[in-house]
C-alpha cells in the first residue's frame, strides 16, 4: 500500500542523519518558540480589547439618557 | 466606491506578485541544480522546506514588532548572495549557500504578507494575488534549471525585484498610520476560541500541504502538462482571495473544498478534470490565512509564518513515505477533504458582507 522506501533509505544513510537530526531539532525549537510567541500575542491582544472596552464604558454610561 | 477602493488595494498584491515569482525562479533553480548532485538528491528539498518555510513565524513576529526593517530588501539581497554562493566550489559552500537561499526566501515571503495584510482593508484578494505568484515561478525556476543559462544570472535576477518591494513599502507605511490596520480581518467564529481557531486552521493548512502532493496526476506526463498544473494552482489561489471578498469567505471555502473532491478523485486519467479540481483545491490558501490573521490581528507576520509551519508539516511526511495506489490515495483525499469541510465549518463566521 504505502512506500516507505525513503524512510528505511534514510535511517540507514549515515551521511544524512546527523544533518536529519540537527534540521529535526531546529524545527522543533522555532515551533516551540513560535507557541509562546502566539501565546505571549493573544494576551496582549486580549488586554488591548478590555482595555478598549473599559474606556467605551464611561464614555456610553454619559451618552445614556437619565 | 467600494469598487474603486479594492481595485487601489489590488496594486499590492501585484507588486508582491512579481517578487514571489522572482523569489521562486531564484529557488526553483537553485534547487533543480543541486537535485542534478547524487548527493543531495532528497535531502536537499527537505532543508530548504524546513529552512525557508519554518523561520517565518520567527521572522514574521520581528517583522510585527519592527515594521521599519524591510525584510522585503533583506530578502532580495540574500537571494542574490546565496546565488553567486553556489559558483563556490565544495559541499560546504553549497550548504551555506541553500542556507542563505532559505532564510532570503523566508524574508521576501514574510514581507509580502506584512504588505499585502496590512494595505488590504480587510480584503483577501491583496494576499491571494501574492501567494498565487510562487506557483507560476516555481514551475519557471524548475524548467530554466534544465537549461543551460548560468546561476549568476539569478543573481542579477532577484534584484529585478527591488524596485517593485520598494514601491510596495509605500502601501504599508501608508497602512500603519492606522491604528490596527489588520483590524477589518473578522472572519473567524467569535464563538471558538481564538486558540481553537488557530489549531484548526493549522490542521487545515497541513492537510492541504499533504494533499497538494498526494493528488492523482497520472496524465501530467509532457513538460506542458506540469507547465498547466502549476497554471492551475495559481489561478486557483489568486481567484479564491478574490471570489471571497466577493461572495463570502464561508461559501467559497466550503464551496472550493467540496466541489475540489470528485475532480480531483475522477481526474487522474483526464487532465481538464483535475486541472479543474486543482483550482478549486488551491482557493482556500488565502483564506487559512485570513482565518489566523483575524484571531492575530496584532501579528500579520506571525500568523503568515504559523500558514508556513503547517505547509512544513504537511509536506515533510512526503520525503518518508507515501501512498503507491490510486485508490489508497483515494480514500485519503476524501477523508482529509472531510476533515477540512468540518474544521472550517466550525472556525469561519458567517458572511455578512460584500464587496460588490
Amino acid at each position: 500500500m504505502s512506500d516507505f522506501r525513503w524512510l528505511f533509505d534514510a535511517a540507514l544513510a549515515a551521511h544524512v542523519r546527523t544533518p536529519l537530526l540537527i534540521l529535526t531539532i531546529v524545527v522543533l525549537l522555532i515551533i516551540a518558540v513560535t507557541a509562546v510567541l502566539v501565546a505571549q500575542t493573544l494576551k496582549k491582544q486580549r488586554l488591548i480589547s478590555a482595555a478598549q472596552a473599559q474606556e467605551e464604558t464611561p464614555q456610553a454610561t454619559e451618552d445614556a439618557p437619565c | 466606491m467600494e469598487r474603486s477602493k479594492s481595485a487601489a488595494g489590488l496594486a499590492p498584491g501585484w507588486l508582491y506578485f512579481y517578487v514571489h515569482f522572482v523569489t521562486e525562479v531564484v529557488c526553483f533553480f537553485a534547487l533543480g541544480r543541486l537535485a542534478g548532485d547524487s548527493a543531495y538528491l532528497w535531502i536537499m528539498p527537505l532543508v530548504y522546506d524546513a529552512l525557508a518555510f519554518v523561520p517565518q513565524s520567527l521572522i514574521g513576529a520581528w517583522s510585527d514588532r519592527h515594521p521599519r526593517c524591510s525584510f522585503g530588501l533583506i530578502g532580495l539581497a540574500l537571494l542574490s548572495a546565496a546565488s553567486l554562493l553556489f559558483l563556490l566550489p565544495g559541499k560546504t559552500a553549497a550548504v551555506i549557500a541553500l542556507i542563505v537561499l532559505c532564510i532570503g526566501n523566508a524574508c521576501t515571503h514574510v514581507n509580502g504578507a506584512e504588505v499585502t495584510l496590512r494595505s488590504a482593508a480587510g480584503h483577501l484578494a491583496p494576499s491571494a494575488i501574492f501567494v498565487s505568484g510562487g506557483s507560476f515561478g516555481v514551475i519557471t525556476g524548475r524548467l530554466l534549471a534544465k537549461t543551460a543559462l548560468p546561476i549568476w544570472v539569478m543573481a542579477v535576477f532577484a534584484l529585478t525585484a527591488i524596485p517593485f518591494v520598494l514601491l510596495a513599502e509605500y502601501d504599508r507605511r501608508a497602512a500603519d498610520k492606522t491604528a490596527r490596520p489588520c483590524a477589518a480581518f473578522r472572519y473567524a467564529s467569535e464563538k471558538v476560541p481564538a486558540v481553537a481557531v488557530i489549531l484548526v486552521a493549522v490542521l487545515i493548512v497541513i492537510v492541504r500541504g499533504y494533499m497538494g502532493y498526494g493528488i492523482p496526476t497520472a496524465w501530467k506526463k509532457t513538460v506542458l502538462q506540469t507547465v498547466l498544473l502549476y497554471v492551475a494552482m495559481g489561478v486557483g489561489k489568486a481567484a479564491g482571495g478574490l471570489l471571497a471578498d466577493r461572495f463570502g469567505v464561508k461559501r467559497v471555502a466550503l464551496f472550493s473544498a467540496a466541489a475540489a473532491l470528485p475532480f480531483l478523485l475522477l481526474g487522474d486519467e483526464h487532465m481538464l478534470i483535475s486541472l479543474i479540481g486543482v483550482m478549486f483545491f488551491s482557493m482556500t490558501m488565502s483564506i487559512t490565512l485570513a482565518l489566523l490573521v483575524s484571531v492575530l490581528p496584532e501579528a500579520p507576520g506571525l500568523a503568515f509564518g504559523l500558514t508556513t509551519i503547517g505547509l512544513f508539516l504537511g509536506t515533510a511526511p512526503i520525503f518518508f513515505f507515501k501512498f503507491t495506489t490510486v485508490r489508497a490515495n483515494g480514500i485519503i483525499i476524501a477523508a482529509l477533504t472531510l476533515l477540512c469541510l468540518i474544521g472550517m465549518a466550525i472556525i469561519i463566521r458567517k458572511d455578512e458582507k460584500r464587496y460588490v
